[in-house]
């Protein structure tokens, strides 16, 4: 095994190996740091150049692009609080605030430290596995999977805002959302209207940034302020306190990595929840919880260790048996066959020593990427610091580019907008928006694993799965214990609860809540005269949801506290005169395409919002226009919207 | 003069055969070719495509520059409805697809596409190979045993795939005891899912049999091989695959099980779904219209691929199995023959499939 370790390194540093690792690494960062780019993209889009590759220059194109995506998709979560990757939310829930208060450096700090330290410590620590990982994997089958996303929901909910109760609705709205389309189980359509848009569900990249970057630019666009509330002057930290964070919360790291290891390397599931595994686990371990949700550097450190020490445990499953952890390993799994390379034993035997020129690409690209924006972080962090007008135009054109290339569909478009204002409207409701993705992201999984554990398994092979009974505790006691903490917190004089939103509007809440329950009623009924297999779940959830509006309602009639603010109406104003200028970027959209609708909308926002000269208009218009064509048109190659002027 | 008339007529047929090979080799020269696959980018449709897209390019004359690009969603409808109502017909856009001909076959409400009006270019076969864990009912002496052991659980993925179609006549008519679980989203699931003992049956595509489940379960000796769907002929033979040699067709296995041979609406819904789905596992098309030059040239260099050493040792590289590609006229024969199936083994597939709506 020592040889394989070292040839597996010599292979990797040789040229050209090292070559293409140092190219796959500058890709990745630009795919992790573009909100609606992705890891994912990323490696569709690289696979065709592998072919013909010899197999560990192959790896290292491809590995390192994907080991660093999570390490970069913290500039978009930390300065514009949109996760950089659908899953990656937690970090937004400290690192915005961090960057409001004009540490948006020292969030970078600690991120960009404990990213390197994660996927090196992951890597080692996956490295000592290898003899126990088999009987590990091999272990968590449909039951244990149902029951984690059940794990990452109950967390989710009652960790990402101040009231647990609104974190479950939103949660259980993101799994009737999740419904629509076809049920793989039953084979029949559901909730599609009759488009044919709606047959393979909502796509989940414009729900993402409709949900998360819209509403934060149109914030940005009404506060007319830059990023931070804090001025440059009296901004004080710096990247080395981050990385002192870091190095201080040491213990926190080592055991966030290894929550990434073994909860990543669940196939399907564990990329999901990972990061809220450990900001679950930094908050419920933590004396001090006062600060999270506020801008609490742990709640930096915890999620970002995770989700880079993940993408090692994510491997091996994909490599020793051919199950891949996520779409993006699908991804390796075709390139290991291209290269003629078979996942399963091989990998561990005879080929071993590829695994381990994959396990040090991985060491290599996370150490690689950190230092790199390490290197450019400090600058990168002034960006929180220009006004505001002057990152939204190209902030748009990223989300709406990034929302098209989701699937090259005009319903992609208007799924953006349409969830740009829920989000919006959630956030200013008190709603909490991570468990409403997580949720999305963890129905599919949800349903095929409690289809296939209802029809494969009797109650009592359930009852011994000791697993299951684990993580089912585990489900009740995170409840039990967000409940008391919710309780203690209504009864105590601290009104100010942490989470998403410090302040709330309780018309806008009602108003959300009312929507929300009308989609549970929507999805109910239909539902009752479905096969077993099909309507089962909707109704699992519609229930509870509707039962959980209705108390949420009962709740609101209390007298609010200070976190109950009413909406100044001219704010409301602006926001629907924003959702109508996007809309007519749509518009333009449809009328004359991208290049043209987008470099537009970018130049007439800086003049009328902005309110700078036409000549600034312009260059930024003719900048736009220039990156779209080289980037989309000419790298990615994307199908542009057949316009109706230009077809 | 009769002479001076058939010397101009030959002269005048040579210069219009010439002039329309030199008008179809340039059609492509300097162009660029854009190639849309029905499902997501890294999956077998995906990888299988590009690897085909690359090696085709290389031989259509006038060797466009091609891009591949992926149009996911519904099981293939979503790319089958944009190359019927979107793609344009000028030749620059064809598709490499898993034709979710099931879907057409079942009158699924989302397709609108009617795949026999597309202009057909060729169809790339596979069979599907079937394994049993060898611990299944309590453990197997050998394959056949699958007609008698109690009680295992079979691996599908959707009731109207033609994977779980096929799984369930198959074992219906092989008269076994077995539970039917599906629900797993894609064939690395299924063979997750046996792997892990979930399930102890189910079945796969030569590449995923050859790259995932021989490696992982068949050579550590946790399961074996039963049978594959060899398509039949008209005459009632199976048509064997010489790259499959020792594995027992599902006719000859039958015949070890039960004896004779198997017959019934049963049999014949297998033989039709499985015929279409071996044959036409994958399938390349082009929009109805495009220009007749660019469909030649487009056949034509199809028609090279099955000859071109280097496309043959990459593909069977990569999915262990040599390509067994059909011609467009073929392909397009295949195809015309989901609308002429028998009704009434429409109809039973659609009962059985349960695509019926059923109250509880």
């Amino acid at each position: 095994m020592f040889e394989a370790v070292l040839t597996g390194l010599v292979s990797v540093v040789a040229w050209p190996a090292v070559g293409w690792l140092a190219l796959g690494v500058m890709i990745g960062l630009y795919f992790g740091a573009v909100p609606g780019l992705s890891g994912l993209v990323g490696m569709a889009i690289l696979l065709p150049f592998t072919f013909g590759m010899e197999p560990v220059s192959a790896f290292a194109f491809l590995l390192g692009m994907f080991a660093v995506t999570t390490t970069s998709d913290t500039i978009a979560s930390v300065l514009l609080g949109i996760p950089g990757t659908a899953a990656s939310q937690a970090t937004i829930l400290d690192g915005y605030p961090m960057a409001m208060r004009g540490e948006a450096a020292r969030a970078f700090g600690a991120a960009f430290t404990v990213s390197a330290v994660g996927g090196l410590l992951g890597a080692v620590m996956l490295g000592l596995s290898i003899p126990i990982v088999k009987p590990l994997i091999l272990s968590f089958a449909q039951p244990e999977f149902f029951l984690l996303g059940l794990l990452g929901l109950a967390m989710v909910g009652s960790l990402s805002g101040g009231s647990m109760i609104k974190g479950l609705i939103a949660a259980l709205f993101g799994l009737t959302l999740s419904y629509v389309g076809y049920s793989v189980t039953g084979g029949t359509p559901r909730y599609w209207m009759g488009m044919t848009y709606l047959l393979d569900g909502i796509p989940l990249i414009p729900i993402v940034l409709g949900l998360f970057a819209l509403p934060e630019v149109l914030d940005l666009a009404i506060r007319d302020s830059s990023i931070s509330r804090v001025p440059r002057d009296q901004a004080k930290s710096s990247m080395m306190d981050g990385v002192r964070d870091a190095a201080r919360n040491w213990w926190l790291v080592i055991r966030s990595t290894a929550i990434g290891v073994y909860v990543g390397m669940l196939p399907g599931l564990g990329g999901s929840i990972v990061d809220w595994v450990a900001y679950g686990h930094v908050v419920q371990s933590s004396r001090d919880k006062s600060q999270f949700g506020k801008g609490d550097v742990r709640g930096v450190i915890a999620p970002e260790t995770a989700n880079n020490a993940m993408k090692g445990g994510a491997l091996i499953p994909t490599v020793a048996f051919g199950i891949p952890g996520s779409a993006s390993m699908a991804i390796l799994l075709g390139a290991l066959l291209i290269q003629g390379l078979q996942p399963g034993p091989e990998m561990l035997t005879s080929n071993l020593h590829i695994t381990f020129s994959m396990m040090w690409t991985l060491v290599i690209a996370n150490v690689a990427g950190a230092l790199l924006l390490m290197v450019w972080g400090n600058q990168i962090a002034k960006v929180t610091f220009i006004r505001g007008h002057l990152i939204v135009p190209v902030v748009c054109m990223f989300v709406f580019m990034g929302a098209w290339l989701a699937g090259n569909n005009p319903g992609d478009l208007a799924s953006l907008l349409i969830f740009g204002l829920v989000g919006y409207l959630m956030k200013q409701g008190g709603i909490p928006r991570p468990p409403l993705v997580l949720g999305f992201i963890l129905g599919p999984i949800m349903e095929d694993a409690l289809h296939i554990t209802m029809s494969g398994y009797t109650w009592a092979d359930l009852a011994q799965r000791p697993i299951s009974m684990i993580i089912l505790a585990g489900v009740v006691l995170t409840i039990v214990i967000a409940a008391r903490a919710n309780l203690r917190q209504r009864r105590s004089a601290e009104t100010k609860k942490f989470g998403e939103t410090e302040t709330w509007d309780p018309h806008i809440s009602l108003f959300m809540l009312g929507v929300i329950s009308a989609a549970f009623v929507y999805a109910l009924v239909p539902a009752l005269s479905w096969p077993d297999d099909t309507g089962r779940i909707p109704m699992v959830t519609a229930i509870p949801g509707i039962a959980l509006c209705i108390v949420a309602f009962i709740a609101a009639r209390r007298k609010g506290g200070d976190d109950v603010v009413a909406l100044p109406g001219n704010v409301l104003g602006r926001a629907a005169y924003f959702f109508l200028w996007l809309s007519g970027a749509g518009l333009a959209t449809v009328v004359a395409g991208q290049l043209v609708a987008l470099p537009l909308f970018m130049g007439l926002y800086i003049l009328v919002w902005g309110g700078y000269k036409w000549w600034v208009g312009a260059l930024y218009a003719t900048v736009g226009l220039g990156f779209l064509y080289v980037m989309f048109d000419e790298i990615v190659a994307v199908i542009w919207y057949p316009s109706l002027i230009f077809g | 003069m009769a002479r001076l008339f058939k010397g101009l007529a030959f002269t005048l047929s040579a210069a219009l055969i010439f002039a329309a090979g030199t008008a179809s080799a340039q059609f492509y020269k300097g162009k660029r070719l854009t190639v849309i696959i029905n499902y997501g980018a890294g999956g077998p449709t995906d990888v299988e495509g590009r690897l085909l897209a690359k090696h085709l390019a290389r031989n259509i004359p006038g060797q466009p520059t091609v891009i591949v690009k992926n149009r996911p969603g519904a099981g293939g409808i979503v790319g089958s409805n944009f190359m019927a109502e979107v793609a344009k017909p000028d030749g620059m856009t064809i598709a490499i697809f898993t034709p979710p001909t099931m879907s057409q076959l079942l009158g699924d409400p989302g397709l609108r596409a009617d795949f026999s009006s597309f202009e057909w270019l060729a169809g790339v076969g596979q069979p599907q190979v079937c394994y049993l864990r060898k611990d299944a009912g309590g453990g197997i002496k050998g394959p056949t045993d699958l007609g008698s052991i109690k009680g295992f659980k079979a691996a599908g993925m959707r009731n109207t795939s033609s994977h779980d179609l096929r799984l369930r006549l198959a074992l219906d008519l092989l008269g076994a005891d077995y539970k039917y679980v599906t629900g797993y989203r894609g064939l690395s699931k299924v063979a997750a899912g046996v792997l892990q003992n979930e399930t102890q049956f189910s079945c796969g595509s030569v590449p995923n049999f050859r790259g995932r489940v021989e490696p992982t379960m068949v050579k550590p000796g946790i399961a074996t091989t039963t049978y594959y769907y060899a398509p039949v002929d008209s005459s009632g033979k199976d048509v064997k695959f010489a790259d499959l040699a020792g594995i027992p067709t599902f006719q000859e296995f039958y015949t070890k099980v039960r004896g004779g041979t198997p017959s019934g609406i049963k049999w014949d819904a297998l033989k039709v779904v499985n015929n279409l789905s071996t044959y036409m596992l994958r399938g390349s098309f082009a929009p109805k219209g495009t220009p007749a030059a660019a469909l030649a040239d487009l056949r034509a260099a199809w028609s090279k691929l099955p000859n071109d050493a280097a496309f043959v040792a990459e593909y069977s590289k990569a999915f262990k199995a040599p390509p067994k590609i059909v011609t467009a006229a073929v392909a397009k024969a295949h195809i015309d023959s989901i609308k002429s199936t028998d009704p009434k083994i429409v109809a039973f597939l659609k009962g059985f499939a349960g695509t019926g709506k059923k109250k509880k």
